[in-house]
This record gives structure tokens, C-alpha cells and sequence, in this order.
């Protein structure tokens, strides 16, 4: 499962929430602006998924293969539609978690874990 | 002596010009054949009529839509085609290149589905093509592997300063559309996007080429 990491637009929950559960979930960290664009398409191939703060890295689902879940999470729920729209079309499984004000998830942490899991 | 004037052999502007209209998602192109292309201008007869606004390729979310090449007059745009010209141009633009969501789905992604289309539909753009980016609309901010990027997929980097002859020339792109539009418009779902989505994931996804593979084997 990717992480995508990002210089800004990041929310401590996702970062507690792989820590909690890494041991459930083989969550990799990929920083993708260190790699080449072949690199990228390899590395988002290889992979059932994406979790993490909501970014352009989720332009990589392209390369997903179809039915992988993709979980983005933003305290703007505009941002969702970029790639829910995108995921759609490719046949991914996709699942936002909105975090409110107070940096809360709209999904509890058991749903999210269960929509991973499945992957 | 004097040397007499220069004759002119072939044609030297563009006689066939074509607009292609599609919809669902729509598509504007124009297809120029034979001409020159110059100071971001290109040269047509005269006595050709273009109707309408000029398709332009990307549509910010709050401003109209600008139209960035200027069409010249073959009168005032002289230029010999002898010997014919052998090269295909695409011309585009851009906007939010420093986000590589946008770079790819915005622009890269549709510019191959064109080619794709003008390739497999009409028999042209076959062969060397080159990429000719005519305006960032004033977004400054690039991404510094953007060259990279598009050469990745389209086989070559775009240039931003065009200036020769060219066989076929394209100004507009399928599609000037994406997955999603913009906050303020609706979240649409086009069947021939998806089709041509699978197209660009068949070329260029690991996991799709070992599908396409296995397909051809059986």
C-alpha cells in the first residue's frame, strides 16, 4: 500500500494511522518526486493501492491495476473528485476520508482499516 | 544580368483546412494541411474560410478561453513548401504545470489521444511529429522533469517556438476535458473517455501491456 509523501497539504492523522497499523498493513513511503517517470508507472504498478494526504501523486492511479483501492484524505472534500472521477473510469475501489475542523476522520478507523485490508 | 523572379513551385499556404466537432466529451480540432507555421501564426489561402471561434485547448475554471494562434493570410505569409513537407505538428497549451496531476491528465493524456485518433481514424500523424506548446497561459510555475514527462510518453519534448513547413498541422486536442472539470462544474461520465483512457493504460501500463500480451497469444 503506497503512502505518497508531501511537502505540504499533510495531516497528521494519516501519518499516526500508518504508524498504528503497519504491522496489519505493508504501507510502503514513497516520496514519487524523487523518481523518474518510468520509476513511478513501476512503482504505482506494483502496488494494490494508495492511502494518504490527497495530491497530484494520485495522478499514479492511472497506473494502478484496475479494482486497486485508492483512499485519499483532505480537509477538502472538493479535492476528492479529482480522483474519484478518475478512479471511476479505471474501475478502482475508492474511499475519501474527510477530516473535519478539528483534523477528525469522517470514517472510523476500523472502516478505513477494513477498506485496506481488503486490497 | 538580374536574376528574374523566384518561381514558385508547389503550393506554399494551406488550401485544405478541416475542423473537426465531436462530442460527448466534445472535441474542437482544426486541421491544416501543407502550410507553414510562423511567429505563432500560420499561413492559409486566403479564400479560406474558417467560421466561428478557434478551438483552444484548455479552459481554466473562472476565465474564457483563449484562442492562441493567430491565422495569416497566405499574402502576407509567403513561404515556399518545395519539397513537400514530411513532418506532422501538434499545437497546444498549457495550464498548472507545476502539478504533475495536471501535466499528465490535462495535457499529456489528451495529446496522445489525439495523435491516437488522427492515426487510426484518419491515416495521418503516422509518422515524425513534433509538439509545439504555443502559450502557458501566463502560469510560469513548471515542474522541472515536465520535459522528461512528456517525452516519456509522447516520444519527443515540445518546443516553444515553431517555425517551418509542415504535411499536417493540429490546433486543439481530444479532449479538452477531464476526469474532472472543476469545482464548479458538474462531475460528468463519457464512455469514449473511458475507451480511451483503457487505450493510454494498454500502452503504457505494466499491468495492462502483460494483459494486451496475453490477449495477441491466444
Amino acid at each position: 500500500m503506497i503512502v505518497p509523501l508531501r511537502n505540504n497539504r499533510t495531516f497528521e492523522w494519516v501519518d499516526r494511522f500508518a504508524q498504528k497499523y503497519s504491522h496489519r498493513i505493508n504501507f510502503q513511503l514513497v516520496d514519487f518526486s524523487k523518481l523518474t517517470i518510468a520509476e513511478q508507472i513501476k512503482t504505482s504498478a506494483n502496488t494494490r493501492g494508495m492511502f494518504g494526504c490527497e495530491g497530484a501523486a494520485f495522478a499514479n492511479i492511472l497506473f494502478m491495476q484496475g479494482n486497486s483501492c485508492v483512499v485519499p484524505v483532505s480537509n477538502e472534500p472538493y479535492r476528492f473528485i479529482f480522483h474519484s472521477s478518475l478512479a471511476k473510469y479505471i474501475g478502482h475501489r475508492f474511499t475519501p476520508v474527510h477530516l473535519d475542523s478539528s483534523g477528525s476522520p469522517s470514517l472510523t478507523e476500523d472502516d478505513v482499516l477494513r477498506f485496506l485490508e481488503v486490497s | 544580368m538580374l536574376p528574374g523572379p523566384k518561381p514558385i513551385v508547389g503550393q506554399y499556404f494551406s488550401q485544405e483546412i478541416y475542423q473537426i466537432h465531436l462530442d460527448l466529451p466534445r472535441v474542437d480540432l482544426l486541421l491544416f494541411k501543407n502550410c507553414a507555421v510562423r511567429n505563432r501564426g500560420i499561413a492559409v489561402n486566403r479564400s479560406a474560410l474558417i467560421s466561428g471561434p478557434l478551438p483552444t485547448m484548455y479552459q481554466s475554471w473562472t476565465e474564457a478561453p483563449v484562442a492562441h494562434l493567430k491565422i495569416e493570410h497566405s499574402d502576407d505569409f509567403p513561404v515556399l513548401l518545395e519539397p513537400p513537407p514530411q513532418r506532422d505538428l501538434i499545437i497546444f497549451d498549457t495550464w498548472g504545470t507545476s502539478s504533475y496531476y495536471h501535466l499528465l491528465l490535462d495535457h499529456i493524456e489528451p495529446l496522445w489521444i489525439t495523435r491516437e485518433y488522427l492515426r487510426q481514424s484518419l491515416g495521418i500523424f503516422d509518422g515524425l511529429v513534433d509538439y509545439y506548446r504555443i502559450s502557458n497561459n501566463g502560469y510560469q510555475s513548471e515542474l522541472e522533469t515536465t520535459l522528461d514527462i512528456f517525452q516519456h510518453f509522447l516520444g519527443k519534448r515540445f518546443v516553444e517556438d515553431a517555425d517551418g513547413a509542415y504535411r499536417n498541422v493540429v490546433y486543439g486536442y481530444f479532449f479538452s476535458y477531464r476526469p474532472y472539470l472543476g469545482p464548479n462544474l458538474p462531475e460528468l461520465f463519457f464512455l469514449n473517455y473511458q475507451r480511451w483512457l483503457s487505450e493510454f493504460r494498454l500502452q503504457f501500463c505494466p499491468s495492462q501491456i502483460r494483459v494486451k500480451t496475453q490477449l495477441h497469444c491466444l
